[in-house]
């Protein structure tokens, strides 16, 4: 009955708002635009800071466009280059005599009264959306009880593929708009690009190995700010035509994806996630079909 | 400072367009001031608008806003002497939110309670301004500036903490244009405004720390400019805003206007936001607004509106937009309800990016 209700209300505004203007800012068109491949979800939430990161302050805090980028609200920004930095012993700007993250204290932590609407300043975060779910809150509650510490950084790990959008394995009806590889920690942005992410056809056989496979141009490689955890190849305005392709990350050679401690992407695939087989180095492989007839 | 220039120059094209289709306000609730036709300081302290309502705005928000001016006496002008004069907000509401794969919550908060002094140092020329928050929790300084006024009253200066001139001033500090830009009524910076005004034109520019109302770590400042050309029936504006800072600068742009269609007031706004970040790699983001005020009768007023925003224009995955509708009725003066939905969409796999709102708000002011 509510989700009727949520549908007429969102038909309504659609059609009271002029669909000609929203045309433009949708960057709509002639012909039917793919919709875009939606990044994979990030892992559930546990109590380390790559995951709260990944789970809340990246999709929650940053993305929302408020901690963020130079002027964020008390000059906190919740991006992954800079959080840890900024919370973590640091005072609070608005109840200066505590930590935003006390290690071992998250009772006295202003993130947590911010989270919780307990701090004695101010409005509970997020601003405007709700309460987190008491799981997300315990989860950080639990990490600066065990130290706030950052696992980012303390790892020496090697660096996985978590999940890759096309799935490997998978035959895909219309061509993907971008290949999205996630791994288990934020990869260095500078070692992700058209060396170390390559894309090819088979060359109409199916089959690779045997010279006649054709490389695919990005139109960018990215690690999107917005999910640093992710490598995006974006295939805006490249067309595929119906073969079987394979994905290379490359985590060995001239050319090899690194994490933020530089250590080698851990790249071998056995066809279930994670990749790797324990040790740094590998390249991680895997093909998807396009089969549109 | 070079890639400020020559990111100005890329978007030579985007500033072309402004002068070509119209030649340059920012508003508490913007679409009034469209409605009447009138500048942000014909109702407010501030010549940007927004903060404390003047003697006239008092007297327009408890004789022109509300279905029905109960009582009767003097109305109420904020003057408490000849030289202070005070005001207040206090917005409480009941909201409740449903996002995929979390528990449906309700409750009743605070949002937000203001109080304003102003104090005449020399009449008309010199004045003493402290925006205070005092619920929900400690108090918090909000805006606190000395303002120097020229002769002719077109010019003025502002010193201390004070809200940025950046596009349209709205009440919504979760429009996406004011979430995104970061430039709202949550983040005062300090430093010094230059205002400039005449009966078509309102323009500020400031100069401040750029650290979001927070201790600066750096040398670097930031520089807001937003200019206005405003008609009887439609006005048109720009801003820009760059912020030096050691973690990465911002730079953002925008576009905004207003046009009122019979009982129709239309207000849209469009920002494109660059962001520097760690590795030398830039980011941009773009955000829009597009809403629709309709004051059916005094008193009433339907509110739809549509939001955008992209928050990196290279991924194709990740935009959001929120649909609201808000019913706006003030039975009486001092007292105002809004009662909306507002429904958002993004990323699906991010439950707080897909959620729907029901609110009721009470706000009282004077």
């Amino acid at each position: 009955m509510k989700n009727t209700l949520i549908l007429k209300i969102r038909t309504g505004l659609l059609l009271l708002i002029f669909s000609g203007v929203l045309g433009a800012c949708g960057g709509g068109g002639g012909g039917a635009p793919l919709p875009p491949a939606p990044p994979p979800p990030p892992p559930p939430i546990t109590a380390v800071f790559s995951s709260i990161q990944s789970n809340v302050f990246t999709p929650t805090c940053a993305v929302s466009g408020c901690h963020t980028g130079a002027g964020a609200p008390q000059g906190l920004r919740l991006d992954a280059a800079n959080s840890y930095a900024l919370l973590v012993g640091v005072a609070s700007m608005e109840v200066p005599t505590i930590m935003r993250v006390a290690p071992g204290d998250p009772a006295n932590s202003y993130l947590v009264q911010k989270l919780e609407g307990t701090a004695s300043s101010g409005v509970r975060m997020p601003l405007g959306g709700g309460a987190l779910p008491a799981a997300t809150i315990n989860a950080i509650r639990q990490w600066i009880t065990d130290g706030a510490t950052d696992d980012r950084v303390a790892s020496t790990n090697p660096k996985r593929v978590s999940s890759l959008s096309p799935l490997p394995g998978s035959i895909l009806e219309a061509a993907p708009s971008a290949i999205t590889a996630i791994f288990d920690r934020d990869p260095d942005p500078s070692t992700v690009n058209l060396n170390t992410f390559i894309l090819e056809s088979s060359g109409g056989d199916g089959t690779f190995g045997d010279g006649n496979e054709v490389s695919i141009a990005a139109a960018s490689i990215s690690v999107p700010a917005a999910n640093p955890a992710t490598a995006v190849f974006d295939l805006t305005g490249v067309r595929l035509a119906d073969d079987v392709y394979q994905v290379r990350l490359l985590g060995e050679g001239a050319s090899m994806m690194l994490d933020m401690s530089a250590n080698a992407l851990d790249g071998e695939f056995s066809g279930a996630f994670p990749s790797g087989d324990g040790s740094q180095g590998g390249v991680f492989t895997a093909e998807f079909e396009i089969a549109s007839h | 400072m070079f890639s400020f220039v020559t990111s100005l120059v890329r978007r030579a094209p985007f500033f072309l367009a402004i002068a070509l289709l119209f030649s340059g306000v920012a508003f508490g609730e913007p679409y009034l001031a469209i409605y009447k036709g009138m500048q942000c300081s014909s109702c407010h302290s501030q010549q940007a608008g927004g903060g404390k309502r003047n003697v006239y705005g008092n007297a327009f928000a408890q004789t022109e806003l509300p279905a029905q001016r109960i009582g009767e006496g003097d109305l109420w002008t904020g003057e408490i002497t000849k030289s202070l004069s005070i005001g207040a907000d206090l917005r409480a509401s009941y909201q409740n939110v449903d996002a995929p794969n979390s528990p449906e919550t309700s409750e009743f908060s605070v949002n937000r309670g203001t109080v304003y002094l102003e104090a005449s140092l020399v009449q008309n020329r010199l004045y003493l301004y402290v925006d205070q928050q005092l619920a929900p929790g400690a108090s918090v300084n909000r805006e606190a500036y000395l303002k120097l006024l020229s002769a002719s009253g077109k010019v003025q200066f502002l010193a201390g903490q004070f809200f940025l001139p950046y596009g349209l001033r709205l009440q919504d500090d979760t429009a996406f244009v004011r979430q995104a830009t970061g430039i709202n009524f949550t983040n005062p910076d300090r430093g010094l405004q230059v205002a400039y005004q005449t009966d078509q034109w309102s323009s500020q520019v400031s100069v401040t720390n750029g650290s979001g109302g927070g201790v600066e770590t750096d040398t670097g400042k930031q520089i807001s400019f937003v200019t206005s050309y405003i008609r009887p029936l439609w006005r048109v504006g720009a801003s820009l805003n760059y912020n030096d800072d050691d973690l990465g600068d911002r730079q953002m742009q925008n576009i905004f206007f207003g046009l009122k269609t019979g009982r129709l007031v239309w207000l849209a706004e469009i920002d494109l936001i660059t962001d520097d970040l760690p590795g030398g790699f830039e980011q941009d983001a773009t955000a829009g607004l597009i809403e629709a005020n309709w004051p059916a009768r005094q008193g009433h007023n339907l509110k739809v509106s549509f939001d955008f925003f992209d928050p990196n224009e290279d991924l194709g995955a990740d935009r959001q937009t929120r649909y609201s509708l808000v019913w706006e009725y003030m039975p009486m003066q001092f007292l105002q309800g809004r009662f909306g939905a507002r429904i958002y969409d993004g990323v699906v796999q991010i439950d707080f990016q897909n959620r729907d709102e029901f609110f009721a708000e009470i706000h009282g002011f004077f």
